[in-house]
């Protein structure tokens, strides 16, 4: 199940036409078995590495940070796909 | 003009007021409207910005103020990197209309620094690809071969840069998307440490892979603009300052690796290779055979990695907050008719990220890719313990012809095996052009050793 690009697509929220979902079918196919090579390597002591630097977490005071340029406020609600006044207008959740 | 001269002698042509910065600009757009044509380097011109801005720099001259150290310097920026007030389309349908509202942090630098933004550069959509021919608009040609591919994804940068239409420009290296093109298009490109440079305000592709950087037609402006852009920046928390330094050692020991040089490798690649190994050896630095015995593992880890992270980055396009969007019935109907607006590869790599992080393939694929990430950074640890760079080509093929690679996908990722590593290592490498040829040598260096890298690639680029 999980290996079919039908459902892959509907947990990743892209539509596909159907003749689409049959070549990409195909190729998922090919490049899972590319991907798999890992299976080759003993990995049972190895350390999983998230992000090159091992970096530690940087943290901040959580507090509330006023918007002063109303120019910057306005071209962030201008790039909305649709908005009613100063609002993110979205369809009906539930 | 611009052909023959590197930053620091248009800065002091400047100064000598042998030209004004508004007339090098209107010549340099003249030149670029009827050039970029047939190469398709720009996305989109910042024609009336730049003249702006130059008129400002020239008044500065006028006053005889003190000028910053990039004054009236023309460049040109990917379109994944944020430019106040100009479109941003990171080469996809999907922010076909997006204007950035504030600019990215090495954009900001470069307008202290007095830099000129000419225009935004042709890519691979959402920088995913090697040849820039998945870019949602255009495809950009190789300026010395037009039919053959610039590389990519930083396809636009790298031929800008290449066409004379700037003295630099800015290109975004997940994989390669540096080193490739630049290699491919015989100009100099460096992908710094992880964190050198800061990457707000660049359009996220795979965040820990990522890393803004400099392409230019010699060593030492890629040096110039990779001090200006560099920094710790408190709006990107994995950014850092580079404190290290390193003394300028008499005897430079390099690491070839033995991986390198199989299988794989386009006839005359290994040759021109060897060709630049000797000429570093006539100048007194010693060569040694080493090992990185992860390396065939490194693409299948890195398309596993890069593109779990790309499918959780690219979510952000939802058809509600920004870019185009398609109606439909109900929100989830919105979501996924606006989300086929992706193109063939960013769909392809959003789907095996979907996999790779779905309940019970979690272990099986992400995990174990982040376990060989691990190897593959271990590996190159050891070999700095017994040499100070590390030399391989940076891609095993010569540019190749539009439309070639295009249809397999695999084969493409092909073009990226000597640069992927680098990336998941997190490690700095420059790709400096060999002779007058489009493929280019890749220097590495451990994390944070910009400097070093620089010292020894200016020996090739001078001699």
């Amino acid at each position: 199940m999980a290996e079919n690009v039908e459902h892959l697509a509907k947990l990743a929220k892209i539509y596909f036409e159907k003749e689409e979902l049959e070549n990409f079918q195909k190729e998922f196919i090919k490049i899972l078995e590319f991907v798999k090579k890992l299976e080759e390597l003993d990995l049972k002591e190895a350390k999983p590495l998230s992000q090159p630097l091992d970096l530690e977490n940087v943290e901040r005071e959580d507090q509330e940070k006023i918007f002063e340029d109303e120019k910057m406020k306005e071209k962030l609600k201008e790039s909305f796909c649709e908005r009613k006044g100063d609002f993110l207008k979205v369809k009906k959740i539930l | 003009m611009i052909e023959k001269l590197t930053i620091e002698e248009f800065s002091q042509k400047l100064k000598n007021k042998e030209f004004s910065t508004k007339e090098f600009l209107e010549n340099l757009f003249e030149k670029i409207e009827s050039e970029d044509k047939e190469i398709g380097a720009f996305l989109s011109l910042n024609k009336e910005g730049a003249l702006k801005e130059a008129e400002k720099i020239d008044k500065m001259i006028l006053k005889k103020e003190k000028l910053p150290s990039l004054a009236g310097v023309p460049c040109a920026i990917k379109d994944n990197i944020l430019v106040k007030g100009l479109k941003c389309t990171a080469g996809s349908k999907i922010l076909e209309n997006y204007v950035a509202p504030f600019d990215a942090t090495v954009i900001k630098k470069l307008k202290e620094a007095g830099a000129i933004i000419v225009g935004k550069t042709n890519l691979d959509e959402f920088a995913m690809g090697s040849s820039t021919e998945h870019s949602a608009f255009q495809i950009t040609r190789n300026p010395h071969d037009l039919e053959k591919v610039p590389g990519g994804s930083s396809g636009g940068s790298a031929v800008a840069v290449a066409k004379n239409f700037c003295f630099f420009s800015l290109g975004s290296d997940t994989g390669g998307s540096i080193r490739q093109p630049a290699s491919f298009c015989k100009v100099v490109g460096l992908k710094p440490t992880y964190g050198a440079v800061s990457r707000f305000g660049l359009i996220a592709f795979a965040s820990s892979l990522d890393q803004i950087g400099p392409m230019t037609k010699n060593v030492k402006d890629c040096e110039i603009v990779f001090e200006i852009i560099k920094g710790k920046d408190p709006l990107d928390s994995t950014s850092v300052e580079i404190e290290k330094r390193f003394e300028e050692k008499k005897e430079i020991k390099v690491g070839i690796p033995k991986e390198y040089l199989v299988e794989g490798i386009e006839a005359g690649v290994k040759e021109v290779f060897e060709k630049a190994i000797k000429k570093y050896q006539a100048k007194g630095i010693k060569f040694e055979e080493i090992s990185l015995p992860h390396t065939e593992y490194a693409l299948p880890c890195y398309y596993i990695l890069a593109c779990a992270e790309a499918s959780s980055n690219l979510a952000r396009y939802d058809g509600l907050k920004y870019g185009n969007f398609i109606e439909g019935n109900d929100i989830f109907d919105v979501y996924s008719k606006t989300r086929k607006l992706f193109g063939k590869e960013v769909k392809r790599r959003i789907i095996l990220g979907t996999f790779v992080l779905s309940a019970g393939y979690y272990e099986a694929f992400y995990l174990k890719a982040q376990k060989v990430r691990r190897k593959i950074k271990e590996d190159f640890e050891k070999a700095f313990e017994k040499v100070d760079l590390i030399f391989t080509p940076v891609s095993p093929i010569f540019p190749f012809k539009i439309g070639e690679r295009i249809e397999d996908p695999l084969k493409m990722y092909l073009a990226d095996i000597f640069t992927v590593s680098i990336n998941l290592a997190g490690i700095p490498a420059i790709s400096i052009p060999i002779e007058d040829l489009p493929t280019g040598l890749q220097i590495i260096g451990p994390s944070f050793s910009e400097r070093k890298i620089f010292q020894i690639a200016k020996i090739y680029d001078i001699s």
